[in-house]
């Protein structure tokens, strides 16, 4: 090609240059927004770990039932003969005092609190987006009366309003999932507003109006993408600080009541043996899984910034 | 900058009277009577309880109801001066004021979050700095990761597992209590021991803040023209970084404040809990298990003004401390 090339005029070559760099282009001119933010996060190797941990003790929490019979465990089965007992082959991380397996109420605890969080911060999103977007939307009057609703939302301690919800009216899981998003989409509303007040400046959302566009039109179809990325970020958040909101919750014995086993009221009871040597792993194990589980969902949220809005990245 | 301050004020109030409604109405919503709970023993006539409900202004519209709890009752005929004035009635347990019982656990809670603020905003700060300042070598990524695990540890476990270590298997502090139970005359050293496992596991939420904070704001002031300047002067490294950078990169970390004593009063309930700190925070958890719907009530309004002094404080200390910034 180049030997072929060289035997023609200067000015073909140059032609012929100019066509290869098009060529080029061909490749990254079809990658979409989102293709090219998914290639980033496949690069980004602590992200990428953060989603296999993730991933993992997902499956092994939906597949609780499958993985625990294969064990020989029931989460539910006491056995005060068997109470207290350390990790054994039987019992891979020990006992409670109910002689229940601990490692098959973890899994079992795991799905439970991962779906309140999940579901909670989906119910959040929905709200908020919604409200957030009507904020901007009809401005004026509207706009004042949920900016005032936000403001007094989020200046109640949230633990304060869900110690108080939750005491009152003794909770279910599904609900206590409805309270969370109740209590935490004005974050998200005020994020998703101040977002739409900034792109509705700019000089595509004019060129929109001007071509014709309705604001209805506008509305969903040039600035709802742009808010999305700046949405997710937050998402990833809001799963880690659900989840945590929940074990704290659960902890002070407020939130999902026993025998429903979550990461949080397995913590509470076994705190009452903190002073026995011999009840160590069932203190260790509850909040490693916390930890860990938030912490994956914290560096996940990171890696999404990065990925989806790059120019957040200090 | 003093009608900006002044303008700032006023926002607050329609937000603390929405604070008064939202808790006002969930307490409307919840199942059994007052009257019921406070009259809970055989001898009472249904005439008592009419009585009582009159006297309580229980008998009366919702709205009628929402205006005197809040205001006080402008007829007479009940004694209630009104949160305004800061009644916030009678625990339904002990019977006595709420505003005394919050009075005398407020410095229990005060000095347990002095010393956490102190603690982490020391740590934190200081962590950022050298964060930025090192940038990207292993003492950047040390800190950077620690305060991301420090972000998703839940503090409750970190309390157990710091009691566990130091209290029940070490022997080196107390499991939990402001002060020892079987000394007369504690010295100031039982005061700290008992302070320091309560008042870290608290700060160290905030390290974590702070640092990530710190750090970017440190790195921003890092670049300017005037940092360059002052190297270029020949001032000692510690002086540039102490005096130059860290002044300028503070400015920014006062927004911070706000959401801080949001986190502070929040952690306090949990922590307070697990280390039996006899604070506000306890005192709630205790009222919302025994029902005690009055001091529930006052926590949560005294918890949001806090929390709105907090922002309030924020907005006007940033206009202080940055001349740059005009509001008006």
């Amino acid at each position: 090609m180049t030997e072929s090339r060289t035997n023609k005029p200067a000015s073909l070559n140059a032609a012929l240059a100019y066509d290869d760099q098009f060529e080029d282009m061909e490749d990254s001119k079809s990658f979409s927004f989102w293709r090219v933010a998914f290639n980033r996060i496949l690069k980004d190797r602590l992200t990428m770990v953060a989603i296999t941990i993730l991933s993992i003790i997902l499956v092994a929490s939906l597949m609780a039932e499958v993985i625990n019979s294969s064990l020989g465990v029931d989460p539910f089965d006491t056995n005060l003969l068997e109470s207290l007992e350390p990790p054994s082959r039987t019992h891979l991380l020990g006992t409670d005092t109910l002689g229940q397996d601990q490692f098959a109420r973890l899994l079992v605890a795991g799905r439970i609190s991962m779906a309140i969080s999940f579901f909670g911060s989906v119910f959040t999103l929905v709200i908020g987006i919604t409200i957030g977007m009507m904020a901007a939307f009809f401005g004026g009057i509207v706009d004042d009366i949920i900016m005032w609703v936000i403001n007094t939302l989020s200046s109640i301690p949230a633990l304060f309003l869900l110690l108080i919800v939750g005491a009152i009216f003794q909770i279910s899981p599904f609900w206590l999932t409805v309270l969370f998003a109740i209590l935490g989409w004005p974050f998200i509303a005020r994020l998703v507003r101040s977002n739409v007040y900034s792109i509705r400046e700019r000089e595509y959302i004019l060129a929109s109006i001007a071509l014709g566009g309705s604001s209805f039109y506008t509305m969903f179809r040039h600035i709802m993408p742009n808010v999305i990325p700046i949405v997710i970020i937050a998402t990833a958040r809001t799963v880690g600080n659900l989840m945590l909101a929940e074990a704290g919750l659960s902890f002070l014995g407020f939130g999902v009541q026993p025998p429903t086993p979550t990461w949080g009221n397995m913590l509470t009871e076994a705190q009452q043996y903190i002073v026995r040597s011999d009840a160590r792993h069932l203190i260790v194990a509850p909040g490693v899984m916390i930890t860990i589980t938030v912490l994956c969902m914290f560096i996940i949220g990171d890696g999404l910034r990065d990925a989806l809005d790059p120019r957040l990245k200090k | 900058m003093t009608t900006y301050i002044i303008r700032r004020i006023l926002q607050a109030i329609p937000t603390i009277i929405g604070v008064t409604i939202i808790t006002f109405i969930i307490i409307q919503l919840a199942p059994g009577d007052p009257v019921q709970i406070l009259t809970f023993q055989p001898g009472m006539t249904s005439e008592d309880r009419e009585r009582l409900r009159h006297e309580l202004c229980l008998d009366r519209p919702v709205v009628s109801q929402y205006l005197i709890w809040v205001f006080g009752d402008w007829t007479g005929e009940c004694e209630q001066k009104g949160l305004v004035r800061g009644d916030f009635g009678e625990s339904f347990r002990s019977r006595r004021p709420v505003l005394q019982m919050f009075m005398e656990r407020i410095p229990a809670t005060l000095q347990l979050t002095t010393f956490a603020f102190l603690i982490g905003g020391f740590i934190g700060l200081l962590l950022g700095i050298i964060s930025a300042v090192y940038r990207g070598l292993a003492i950047d990524n040390v800190s950077r990761f620690f305060s991301v695990v420090f972000d998703a540890l839940p503090p409750f476990w970190f309390g157990i597992l710091l009691i566990m270590f130091f209290s029940v298997q070490l022997g080196w502090l107390p499991v939990g209590g402001r002060l020892p139970i079987n000394v007369d005359e504690p010295t100031i050293i039982d005061r700290i021991r008992h302070l320091i496992m309560p008042s870290i596991v608290l700060g160290v939420s905030w390290i974590a803040l702070m640092s990530r904070y710190m750090r970017a704001e440190t790195l921003e002031v890092i670049n300017q023209d005037y940092i360059r300047t002052a190297h270029a002067k020949g001032l000692r490294r510690t002086t540039v970084y102490l005096k130059h950078v860290a002044r300028n990169a503070l400015i920014p970390i006062v927004t911070i404040l706000g959401p801080a004593i949001t986190a502070l009063v929040g952690g306090a309930v949990i922590i307070e809990r697990i280390f039996s700190w006899p604070g506000i925070g306890r005192m709630t958890v205790d009222a919302v298990s025994q029902r005690d719907i009055p001091v529930v009530m006052a926590s949560t309004i005294i918890g949001a003004i806090l929390v709105i002094l907090g922002n309030l404080l924020s907005d006007i200390l940033l206009v202080i401390v940055d001349p740059r910034i005009r509001f008006d």
